[in-house]
C-alpha cells in the first residue's frame, strides 16, 4: 500500500494539529507568542529556501516591514478591513518589490549578498521614520478584522478565530514550500549551491534561479510581516525594518538550519519562549542567555534543530532493520 | 559539425589558447600533456571560460554568442574531469537534473535509453552521489552528461585516474557512442586509449596544435 504521507509530511501535520489544538489548554499569555513565533516563523521560512542556495539576507527585516506597512496602510486608507484581502496585497507587494530588487541583488554572493540586503532594508527604515504620515518612529496601528466576513472581537484571550487564521496560513505556507523543495526546481538550488558553475553547464540559469528564490522568500516575509500587524495591530519601523530585527532572523535561522521546513516554525517558538523567560527573569543579561544557547546549538546540533527529525528517522530505521532480522 | 574558428583565451594575463582552430565531424581526440590547454580549450567551447576573439560555430550556429546553461538546449553534453556529481542528491537525480532545468517531460524513456546504454547505473540508481566510489561516478557523470548531449559530447580526460578495469569498459562505452552517431570532442594525455577508440588525434602543445 501506498504511503499517504511521508515522514516529512506526517511531521509538518502532527505540528500544525499540536498547535491547533493547543489554543483550548495554554494560558492567555503564550498564545500570542506561539502566534508572533509564526509570523517571524515564516520570514525564517523564507530564509531557508534562500541558505538552500548558500545564501542569506542580513535585511529580510525589509520585506516583513513592507508586509506590515502594506497591511496598516490599505487598513487606515483604503478602508480594506478584511484579514485575507490585506494579507493579499501584502503578498502582491512584497512579491513585486522583491521581484524588482531581485534584478540587482541577484548579481551579488556571500556576504556582498547578505550586506546589499541589509542596506537596502535600512532605506526602507530611513524612509519610514522620515515620513510623518506613516507615524515616523511611532509607526500606526490597525483596530478590529474581519475573517472571511466574519468579525472577531477584541478580547484578553487571542480570539479562536484570528488564532487558527495565522496558524493555518503558516502551516500553508510550510506545506507548500515542502512541496517546493522536493520539486525537480527546488532540487535545482543544491546544485547551485554546491557548484555555480557545474549547474551553468548543466543547464540552469543560475540568475534566474536566485531571482526565483529571492522573490520567494521576499513573499513569505511580507506575509509574516502581515501576520504580525494583523496579530499585534500595530507596527513600528525599529520592530521591523531595522537591522537588529533582521539579525535576529538570521539567529534563528541559523538555530533551525535548513534540514526541515518545520524547523523555522520550532525555533522561532523556541527563541521566542527563551527570550520571553529569559526578559522575565533575567531582565538586564538576557541577551547573554540567547547567546549562550547559540553558541550550544551550534555546538550539539551544528546542522539546526531540523537535524533532530534525522536522528529520530536514523533511529526508526535501525529499529525497523532489527525488526526484519 | 563543431568548428572552432581562431580563438585566444587567457585566463587572468596568462595566454592559455592562441589562434586554435580546428573540425571536429566526428570522433575526435585531442592530445596534450598537463598544462597544454586541453581542459581550457573544452571549457572555452562550453563558454564557462571567456573567448578573448575567435568564435565557436556548431550546426551553424554561433554557439560562443550563448550563456553556458544554454548550451544543453543546443544538444550539447558536457563530462568534467573532475565528475563533480551534487553529492546530496540520488544518482538518479544528478542524471536527471539537465533535463529539469529545460522542464522537459520525457524523463522516463530519456533515462531508460541510458540506463540500457550503461547497464551498471541500474545497481545504484536510488543511492546518494557520495556514496558512490570514483569509478562509479565517472559513469554517473558520463550518464548525465548523455542524457542531454544527444549531438555532442565534451569529454575531458574520461580516462584520468580510473582502474585499467574501468578504463576497458569506458572505451567499449565510448565506440558505442560512436555508433550513435554523435560528435565526440575527448581530451586525453597520451594517445593508448584513443588509439583504440579509432579517433582524429589533433595534438596540443603549449596552447597551440601541432599537428
Amino acid at each position: 500500500m501506498q504511503k499517504i504521507l511521508n515522514f516529512k509530511e506526517s511531521i509538518i501535520l502532527i505540528c500544525f494539529i499540536s498547535l491547533m489544538s493547543s489554543w483550548f489548554i495554554l494560558p492567555d499569555w503564550s498564545l500570542n507568542i506561539v502566534c508572533l513565533a509564526c509570523c517571524n516563523g515564516l520570514v525564517v521560512l523564507g530564509l531557508l529556501v534562500l541558505m538552500r542556495a548558500g545564501l542569506i539576507s542580513f535585511g529580510h527585516g525589509l520585506y516583513y516591514c513592507l508586509g506590515g506597512y502594506t497591511v496598516a496602510i490599505a487598513y487606515n486608507f483604503l478602508n480594506v478591513k478584511d484579514a485575507f484581502i490585506l494579507l493579499s496585497i501584502a503578498i502582491i507587494f512584497g512579491g513585486l518589490l522583491s521581484y524588482l530588487l531581485g534584478f540587482f541583488v541577484r548579481k551579488f554572493r556571500g556576504i556582498f549578498f547578505a550586506m546589499m540586503n541589509l542596506a537596502l532594508s535600512m532605506i526602507l527604515f530611513g524612509i519610514i521614520v522620515k515620513s510623518v504620515s506613516l507615524g515616523s518612529t511611532d509607526g500606526f496601528g490597525i483596530k478590529e478584522l474581519t475573517y472571511f466576513g466574519y468579525k472577531s472581537s477584541e478580547q484578553i484571550r487571542l480570539h479562536i478565530v484570528s488564532y487558527f487564521f495565522i496558524i493555518s496560513v503558516t502551516f500553508i505556507c510550510i506545506f507548500l514550500v515542502s512541496k517546493y523543495i522536493k520539486s525537480p526546481i527546488g532540487k535545482m538550488v543544491l546544485a547551485i549551491k554546491d557548484n555555480e558553475i557545474r549547474a551553468n553547464y548543466l543547464g540552469i540559469n543560475v540568475s534566474k534561479q536566485i531571482h526565483n528564490i529571492y522573490l520567494i522568500s521576499g513573499v513569505l516575509a511580507s506575509l509574516g510581516g502581515a501576520l504580525m500587524v494583523i496579530l499585534v495591530g500595530h507596527v513600528t519601523p525599529e520592530d521591523t525594518a531595522y537591522w537588529t530585527k533582521s539579525g535576529e532572523f538570521v539567529f534563528v535561522a541559523i538555530l533551525s538550519g535548513i534540514i526541515h521546513v518545520i524547523a523555522p516554525l520550532i525555533g522561532s517558538l523556541f527563541f521566542e519562549f527563551i527570550r520571553t523567560f529569559a526578559l522575565y527573569l533575567f531582565p538586564n543579561t538576557w541577551q547573554m542567555t540567547i547567546g549562550i544557547i547559540l553558541i550550544l546549538g551550534i555546538i550539539y546540533l551544528p546542522e539546526g534543530i531540523g537535524s533532530i527529525f534525522n536522528k529520530i528517522k536514523n533511529i526508526k530505521n535501525a529499529f525497523r532493520s532489527k525488526k526484519s532480522l | 559539425m563543431l568548428k572552432v574558428e581562431n580563438i585566444s583565451v587567457s585566463i587572468g594575463n596568462i595566454k592559455i589558447l592562441s589562434n586554435i582552430s580546428l573540425n571536429v565531424k566526428k570522433f575526435t581526440s585531442i592530445i596534450g600533456r598537463n598544462g597544454a590547454g586541453k581542459t581550457t580549450l573544452i571549457k572555452s567551447i562550453m563558454k564557462i571560460l571567456d573567448i578573448d576573439y575567435g568564435n565557436v560555430e556548431f550546426n551553424k550556429i554561433k554557439i560562443s554568442n550563448f550563456n553556458t546553461y544554454a548550451m544543453t538546449s543546443f544538444g550539447i553534453g558536457y563530462m568534467p574531469e573532475d565528475r563533480r556529481l551534487i553529492p546530496n542528491l540520488t544518482v538518479k537525480e544528478n542524471i536527471l537534473l539537465p533535463l529539469w532545468s529545460k522542464r522537459k517531460n520525457n524523463e522516463n524513456s530519456a533515462l531508460e535509453n541510458i540506463l540500457n546504454f550503461i547497464p551498471e547505473v541500474k545497481s545504484f540508481l536510488h543511492s546518494d552521489a557520495y556514496q558512490l566510489s570514483g569509478g562509479q561516478q565517472k559513469l554517473v557523470a558520463l550518464a548525465r552528461a548523455m542524457i542531454v548531449g544527444k549531438k555532442l559530447l565534451l569529454l575531458d580526460e574520461p580516462f584520468e585516474g580510473v582502474a585499467p578495469a574501468l578504463a576497458e569498459r569506458l572505451v567499449e562505452l565510448i565506440i558505442g557512442l560512436n555508433k550513435l552517431e554523435l560528435i565526440t570532442l575527448i581530451t586525453e594525455s597520451d594517445e593508448t586509449y584513443s588509439k583504440l577508440i579509432n579517433a582524429d588525434i589533433i595534438k596540443l602543445e603549449r596552447g597551440r596544435i601541432v599537428s
